[in-house]
């Protein structure tokens, strides 16, 4: 399966990233990698056929830590609080916007701006539109520009 | 003079690189050419760069679990959703004929027309159309178009 080694290859760090971000634990980042490339080789064939494999790729990524969430904590309610100690005032102006938008709106600027998805990709990632993918960040970033203009 | 919102979306995808190249080249062309639009780019270059600091500082703001429910719209769903729209308009279109039917059948029995027998093609009165309103008392002729 040499594509899916270099997809293994290409993604793993991103990957690795993307698991310690929500789970903050090193080993679970590797457990979990690891998982998403088990489900990936039942469905390989999806995977490559898909219009952007990396994409794809994250959309498992994406059910393995929700599936991880919930066995862990299956009645965790989500909130947001602030872990970095100190930001500057404008960091911390744009984090009180973006933790007030939808969790999917959240989603998609942290495939952005954290682990540097395209629009497409992001799009086979969360299963939904292209569109809508650029029109909800586009809403974001609109949200933290009027902020930034009234400070 | 471009719209201002349509001009943010497009330097927001300029500097996110997801303009294509020609594309690309034209707003770079008009930004130059255009003031107003040169410090459009510069706060949305400022913008972008606040949202990508902030989400690369605080990952508490990547939602921990799913963020929504999607229903996975498999091919045979897609079908199966198909066929089943199919059937409940064909249901309704049965319907509202049975209703037109059955109000017709009414309202002619509401109002009591009785057509005589149409002789309109065996003699004088062959091109009109007479029929008595029992409700109004009266006949009415009409004439053949």
């Amino acid at each position: 399966m040499p594509d899916v080694e270099q997809l293994y290859l290409e993604c793993r760090e991103a990957l690795t990233c993307y698991f310690l971000r929500r789970h903050r634990s090193a080993q679970t980042a590797e457990d979990l990698l690891q998982e998403t490339f088990l489900r990936l080789m039942r469905r390989v064939d999806r995977c490559l056929a898909a219009a952007s494999p990396r994409g794809y790729l994250f959309g498992i990524a994406r059910h393995v830590s929700a599936d991880a969430w919930r066995r862990a904590q299956p009645s965790v309610q989500e909130t947001i609080e602030a872990t970095t100690p100190q930001a500057d005032a404008c960091l911390e102006t744009a984090r009180e916007i973006i933790a007030s938008l939808p969790a999917l709106q959240r989603e998609i600027l942290d495939l952005r701006f954290q682990h540097d998805l395209s629009y497409a990709e992001i799009a086979e990632a969360l299963g939904i539109p292209v569109g809508t993918v650029r029109s909800r960040l586009h809403n974001a970033l609109e949200m933290v520009r009027e902020r930034m203009e009234q400070e | 003079m471009m719209k201002p919102e349509t001009l943010r979306a497009l330097l927001i995808d300029r500097q996110l690189g997801e303009l294509p190249t020609d594309a690309a080249e034209l707003l770079d062309a008009y930004v130059e050419a255009v003031p107003a639009a040169r410090t459009e780019a510069e706060t949305a270059a400022r913008t972008l760069n606040t949202t990508r600091e902030t989400v690369r500082c605080f990952p508490e703001l990547a939602p921990a679990v799913e963020a929504e429910t999607e229903i996975q719209i498999t091919p045979i769903f897609y079908w199966f959703a198909r066929a089943a729209a199919l059937v409940a308009v064909a249901a309704l279109a049965g319907w509202l004929g049975f209703r037109a039917g059955q109000s017709s059948v009414a309202v002619n029995k509401l109002t009591g027309v009785t057509k005589v027998a149409d002789h309109r093609f065996d003699g004088l009165w062959a091109q009109y159309q007479v029929a008595y309103d029992s409700r109004r008392g009266t006949v009415v002729v009409s004439q053949e178009q």
